[in-house]
């Protein structure tokens, strides 16, 4: 015999007559159309953008599609970037109660349009609590996100056009338990605690209607309506806000992933030289990837980035959702915009240049967007029209002709080893040399007076470990970051290529450099272009001379330095771009008498110095205060000295606290540096300062 | 026998230097090539100051002094300087590398058909070819260009380069006055100059540069810089961090995100020289650097070093500037 809990179960379409099915079928085929034709249009849209390669995800991870898969899932299901705020955990809320009650309308039509029969027993039972806990807090959700949007409607930063979409989903919540309770009046039930709301709601009917036929006329008008409000929402979605419910997690899914400091490549330098490609792109708006276009319509203008943006925060007229969203009116204006607006005709000429690339936009973006690219996809279409500001001009012929962004003469990179002693020399590869591992000196650490004391203490250090290492000297030449970041994409790849076979030829492996820009040239967008060298910051590689014994640390004792305290600067290269955060607190902390003191925003949230993206090399005269604000919070540890591992940091900190009080000036130094003053070889004669 | 013809230029009643360069570059050609060199001056009560070139060593002076040759007018130039060409028939037309010389070089080789070396810093015959040395990329090359055969050609010479060297072969070349040929046709008419006013002076274009350093100490102390300026007639500059404390204008900085300056002197007050600063100064013909740090990077640089408090040290510099000034006659 049946028990009673196998019997549990629910008629599908009870109560409605054969032709109101039919009609409901009708209507439900309609709406789908609709949906359907809606997302085609959009994806027409997107697909006035480049096509190669098609799927751009799929080159860079197709070696690795596990960690692409895993952010995806992450960034859909899990949403951590928006844990930080009540509005941001409503929206977890809404998603997950509205995807379960998606997935249980879904499980019903299986059961109807299939064979198999699931729905019934222990599992409806369970089926239909869990709808109705997920319903309850989807409408919690709701009912958060409402309010917000009436309290926050004088805001200037309100995003207009969710009305509709959270109506359309409250009522359809609502009508969805009143459908339940009516049903369970209706048909009876002897299940209601499986079904607490409905439960509530049939007992409410119960005492409201006591009439039968009265009954029957209620289910039937309540089925109606939220049957007609989902076919409206379904038809809805594309033309409204909620399309980022389809675009966002597919942008997140086809998008390119790459580690945040490396820009995309536009173009390959060849097809140009080839004729393959009549014009350099970008110029215009359907010159950016489909991806990226798709990425404009999965933007819900959250602003998470603009929160995120350091040069936004300095008074830049930078405002990276801005970017995004101007863009996407482009989109919305069609094909032939789309074909013919030029790039800085949609974002202005000062944004795009206001940028440093330091990456928190893309790191804060819950949907995957790059705002960053875009903004560099600008400053690209500015150099093909060449409307870049004499300052920049200078730097990119300093490149072209001397293969440093300065102009120096590029013999002269050995200059910083001039005063050296003769134990503590590089060693300059020569032609047809070979060796393993090249120290990367770079232009800021060649050619700055203060770089080249940082190159000093880091060549100190290798020699005093015994480190058999080598320097390119004058065959050096940029690695093409600040070209890549003022929108030069041909200089920055004819740089890469040439960089790329000199250190092919001397059979270069291993590289270590003390600047993090160059690190993510060589490390990361080189590979794009055949590289693949293992690209130590000298942090990383001082971490392991220190951790095997080649490097020895002066004892608390013998070292003649009292306690001091000690605040770490993440350079954006470094942290954000290349996840090297541990490193160089490693080596601070195993200093002699040293404190390490984080500042509050530190690791992932550190802020930019403001030099980074080629701002070392221009100057809008907009939002300079970054390295100054920067300085701040590092003074507000009281440390005693800020250390960090990038030159250009280095400059803009220690340009901050020049200007600071006087009172208050603290010593900006290298990890090299620090280590010099505090260490000795473990072979030879020690500590040469003894 | 070949010809060389000089176009000298001047401003308020005396000869700009590099009229006397194109004449020491001329003469020297002339020596090779046993050429004539004559030199033209055109203006308005330019007659007595003409005389000053008979004895530099050249051939005969020509005078055009008339008072439509007021200003620059590029018609009356073109027109007058068309017609002693085809009068003297010369080689080789030596200009100045300056706004008119270029404009009446130009329109020369436009209207004659004759190849243009412009900014050159030297010329040399080779055979009946004529070839100049000019500078490129930003003055990091040097390239040589060559004429065709036997045609005349003109050439602007960059003043400074050159330098004025004393006559050896003295002389005494008659002044000729010729007359204007052509008409003023009106389309270009040059009206009068504005003098540049020291407090806005175009940081490019100074002579001397005095510029403010964080060493200043306090923001009071950059009126010192400011007044040293005023009394050597140039500009004031700055550093990106003195930008950035609000003691002076973005339009004063000078650096890497700034100016690229040129100047004769520049004064550099309490710099210590980071490489983003003296990018852009470096190419300066002098540099004093005043420092109390006397490891600073600017001393590499610098001409003079004075390792002292430049907030001390100025006011006694002005003292001694302003005493000049009231002294001149």
């Amino acid at each position: 015999m049946e028990s009673l809990v196998d019997s549990a179960g629910r008629d599908i379409l009870g109560n409605i007559p054969a032709f109101q099915q039919t009609l409901f079928f009708l209507l439900a085929w309609l709406s789908l159309a609709t949906f359907a034709a809606g997302i085609l249009m959009r994806a027409w849209l997107w697909f006035q953008g480049r096509k190669r390669p098609f799927i751009a995800g799929a080159k860079l991870t197709g070696d690795k599609p596990w960690p692409h898969l895993r952010g995806f899932l992450s960034q859909t299901f899990a949403q951590p970037r928006l844990h930080q705020s009540t509005h941001g955990l409503a929206h977890v809320a809404i998603f997950w109660g509205f995807l379960v009650l998606f997935i249980g309308t879904n499980l019903i039509s299986l059961q109807y349009y299939t064979s198999l029969s699931f729905l019934h027993g222990l599992f409806y039972l369970l089926f239909s609590l869990c709808l109705d806990l997920f319903g309850v807090l989807m409408l919690v959700g709701l009912w958060i996100a409402i309010r917000r949007r009436f309290r926050n409607r004088q805001n200037p930063d309100y995003v207009p056009g969710y009305g509709p979409g959270l109506a359309l989903l409250t009522l359809i919540g609502i009508t969805g338990f009143l459908l339940e309770g009516s049903r369970m009046l209706l048909l009876g039930s002897h299940w209601f605690d499986f079904s607490p709301v409905g439960a509530l709601v049939a007992a409410g009917f119960g005492y409201a209607v006591p009439d039968e036929t009265a009954r029957v006329t209620l289910h039937r008008g309540i089925w109606w309506s939220h049957a007609l409000l989902t076919f409206s929402f379904i038809a809805y979605l594309p033309f409204g806000r909620l399309l980022h419910t389809i675009t966002a997690p597919l942008h997140t899914l086809v998008a390119e992933r790459r580690p945040g400091g490396v820009l995309s490549t536009p173009f390959r330098l060849e097809d140009i030289e080839k004729g393959v490609l009549k014009t350099v792109p970008p110029a215009v708006v359907a010159d950016l990837h489909w991806t990226q276009l798709l990425s404009l319509d999965a933007c819900t203008e959250c602003g998470l980035c603009d929160d995120a943006c350091p040069a936004l925060a300095a008074g830049r007229p930078l405002s990276p959702r801005q970017a995004v969203v101007e863009l996407r009116r482009v989109l919305d204006q069609g094909a032939s915009p789309i074909n013919n607006t030029p790039l800085e005709k949609v974002v202005q000429a000062t944004t795009a240049w206001s940028c440093t690339t330091c990456g928190a936009c893309v790191q804060a973006c819950p949907v995957s967007i790059r705002p960053l690219d875009l903004l560099i996809e600008t400053r690209r279409a500015l150099v093909t029209h060449h409307s870049v500001e004499p300052g920049m001009n200078k730097v990119l012929v300093n490149l072209q002709e001397t293969g440093n962004p300065f102009g120096f003469d590029p013999r002269s990179r050995l200059s910083w080893a001039a005063d050296l002693p003769a134990d503590v020399q590089p060693r300059v590869l020569g032609s047809g040399e070979h060796c393993e591992l090249l120290l990367w000196v770079g232009c800021w650490g060649s050619f700055d007076e203060r770089g080249q004391k940082v190159t000093r203490s880091l060549a100190t250090l290798l020699a005093r470990a015994g480190v058999d290492y080598v320097v390119l000297g004058p065959e050096e030449r940029c690695t093409g970051d600040s070209a890549r970041r003022l929108g030069e994409e041909g200089l920055f790849q004819q740089l890469a290529t040439d960089n790329i076979e000199k250190l092919k030829n001397h059979g270069i492996r291993k590289i270590v450099t003390a600047c993090p820009h160059c690190m993510n040239s060589l490390g990361n967008e080189y590979r794009e272009f055949g590289a693949d060298f293992e690209v130590l910051h000298h942090s990383e590689f001082i971490a392991g001379l220190i951790k095997d014994g080649s490097l020895l640390l002066d004892s608390d004792e013998t070292s003649s330095k009292r306690e001091r305290r000690i605040t770490f600067h993440d350079p954006c290269y470094l942290g954000r771009h290349n996840g090297v955060y541990d490193a160089p607190r490693q080596v601070l902390s195993d200093l002699p008498g040293t404190s390490l003191v984080e500042m509050q925003a530190s690791r992932e949230k550190s802020q930019c110095c403001g030099a980074g993206g080629s701002n070392a090399w221009f100057d809008l005269g907009l939002g300079r205060g970054m390295n100054a604000s920067r300085y701040r919070q590092a003074a507000e540890t009281n440390a005693e000295v800020i250390a960090t591992g990038c030159m250009f940091c280095l400059s803009m900190l220690e340009e901050a606290a020049s200007g600071a009080d006087e009172t208050d000036v603290l010593p900006v130094k290298d990890i090299a540096e620090l280590v010099e003053e505090l260490s000795h070889g473990a072979i030879g004669s020690g500590n040469e300062n003894t | 026998m070949s010809h060389i013809l000089v176009l000298t230029e001047h401003h308020g009643g005396e000869f700009a230097e590099v009229s006397f360069e194109l004449l020491t570059e001329a003469r020297r050609i002339g020596r090779s090539q046993k050429s004539d060199v004559t030199a033209m001056v055109l203006g308005a009560g330019v007659t007595g100051m003409a005389a000053e070139l008979t004895g530099h060593g050249i051939h005969q002076v020509l005078v055009a002094d008339d008072v439509r040759l007021t200003h620059y007018d590029p018609n009356l130039w073109l027109g007058t300087v068309s017609a002693v060409c085809k009068q003297l028939e010369p080689d080789l037309i030596l200009l100045p590398a300056t706004t008119t010389g270029e404009d009446l070089a130009a329109r020369l080789a436009v209207t004659k058909k004759w190849p243009l070396f412009s900014r050159s810093t030297k010329i040399t015959f080779k055979g009946d070819q004529i070839q100049a040395a000019r500078p490129v990329y930003a003055g990091k090359l040097q390239e040589t260009i060559s004429s065709i055969s036997g045609t005349t050609c003109l050439a602007t010479i960059l003043p400074g380069v050159i330098g004025v060297r004393p006559v050896d072969t003295g002389g005494d070349a008659p002044v000729v006055a010729i007359e204007v040929v052509a008409e003023a046709d009106g389309r270009v008419a040059v009206t009068g100059f504005v003098a540049a006013d020291p407090d806005n002076l175009d940081l490019a274009e100074a002579d001397v540069i005095v510029a403010a350093g964080r060493g200043l100490g306090q923001v009071e102390n950059v009126s010192l810089v400011k007044e040293l300026a005023a009394l050597l007639g140039g500009a004031v500059g700055s550093t990106r961090v003195v930008v950035d404390l609000g003691w002076l204008g973005k339009e004063t900085q000078v650096g890497q995100t700034g100016a690229t300056v040129k100047p004769r002197l520049y004064i550099a007050c309490g710099i210590s020289g980071a490489t983003q600063h003296t990018i852009g100064m470096k190419e300066s013909s002098a540099v004093i650097a005043i420092n109390t740090d006397p490891s600073a990077p600017i001393f590499n640089l610098a001409d003079l070093s004075l390792n002292c408090d430049v907030a001390q040290l100025l006011p006694v510099l002005i003292d001694q500037c302003r005493k000049r000034v009231e002294h001149a006659p």
